[in-house]
């Protein structure tokens, strides 16, 4: 395996590990909620075993949040399907605004966590590349990381996908215009080998308080995953 | 004597449900959704134990943890976490938690568990209070 494709395959199974984590920590939230709500209707149980008439209203309290709880949990689940199978394919026409709100909720708790807040205006017109799902997903998230990594609290990140000239594009801008994006602060080795890999051009935008990443209208096909 | 206890935690169905199981247990429970704010709660009433998630936004529960602990050591706190893996755990303890509990948790246990905290909570106030009558009899040559 050459030094490239060791450092992907390592970084994408981090990726997909780091994903995965957030998503069980989500999904042992919501057992965490059933658990109690079955926990309470053993309760009520013991308590009309006692003589005590069994709450109408807070069963059906019970049930409704069980239903709301399920709900969560498959709406869970389903990204975490969508996002096992984002690797199914080498390369296929994908939907930049679409994966990059994919990915958002996918690491939602994450962002909640570092106390980041993006902005995701829906593009007027599709922005569409053709190349692999899961790495386009990862770049994404590479940039969202290291955007986050420079806390400015209260200052929201706007990120836009744009149709341009020279191809489909992602910007990232922080709306105050507090964070400094430099090359330094969003490139490091592994997003080197990934951006080049994925034929991803970055650009700072000083002037805007962004930061630029192009990418390729179709990923080379020489390029094997 | 009733168990006073904090639980803190982002979800806020848990933490509706979680406290009026508790309650139903004669646990006297106060519920807050994020670290801050129990550190606030913390500085004003007083808690046999602090119950509280691991994973929380702003701040998470071992940097609330080693706050509270380095104010209140006699604090005794409970940790939640969806993975109790054994770094999370040592880390923990390192911290001085009292415990690490993967959730969902069970609440027969996790009651004992306040009791014990209660208990020991008790035991770390009267020791305090005894060594400071002992230095009050050294000062006066007792």
């Amino acid at each position: 395996m050459t030094d490239t494709k060791q450092t992907l395959a390592m970084d994408g199974a981090r990726f997909f590990g780091e994903m995965t984590a957030t998503i069980s920590h989500e999904l042992k939230n919501v057992m965490a909620i059933v658990n109690e709500n079955a926990g309470l209707l053993e309760d009520m149980v013991a308590m009309n075993r006692q003589g005590a008439p069994f709450p109408a209203e807070r069963i059906a309290k019970v049930s409704q949040s069980v239903s709301r709880q399920i709900a969560r949990a498959d709406e869970i689940l389903q990204a975490m399907n969508r996002f096992a199978h984002s690797a199914d394919h080498g390369s296929e026409a994908v939907d930049v605004g679409e994966t990059l709100q994919f990915v958002a909720k996918l690491a939602d708790r994450l962002i909640m966590m570092q106390g980041a807040e993006f902005d995701m205006p829906t593009p007027a017109k599709a922005v569409i590349t053709t190349t692999n799902r899961f790495f386009l997903a990862y770049v994404i998230w590479r940039c969202m990381a290291a955007a986050m990594a420079m806390p400015q609290p209260g200052a929201p990140i706007r990120i836009t996908a744009e149709g341009t000239p020279e191809g489909p594009c992602l910007i990232f801008a922080d709306m105050d215009k507090g964070r400094k994006f430099s090359t330094s602060t969003i490139s490091s080795l592994e997003t080197e080998e990934i951006f080049g890999w994925f034929g991803a051009r970055l650009t700072i935008l000083p002037e805007r308080g962004a930061f630029r990443v192009l990418l390729p209208e179709k990923r080379r096909e020489e390029q094997p995953l | 004597m009733t168990e006073r206890v904090l639980l803190v935690d982002d979800e806020e169905e848990y933490l509706e449900i979680m406290s009026e199981r508790m309650r139903a247990r004669d646990i006297d429970v106060t519920t807050s959704t994020s670290a801050r704010e129990a550190l606030d709660m913390i500085a004003t009433e007083s808690f046999d134990a602090v119950i509280m998630d691991f994973m929380m936004p702003e701040m998470n529960g071992i940097e609330a943890l080693k706050v509270i602990k380095e104010k209140n050591p006699e604090m005794q706190i409970i940790l939640l976490t969806g993975h109790a893996t054994v770094e999370k755990t040592v880390e923990a303890m390192k911290a001085g938690a009292m415990d690490l509990i993967e959730k969902p948790a069970d609440l027969d246990a996790l009651s004992e568990k306040i009791k014990n905290a209660h208990n020991q909570k008790a035991l770390i106030v009267a020791k305090k209070d005894q060594d400071r009558v002992i230095n009050m009899l050294k000062k006066f040559g007792m």
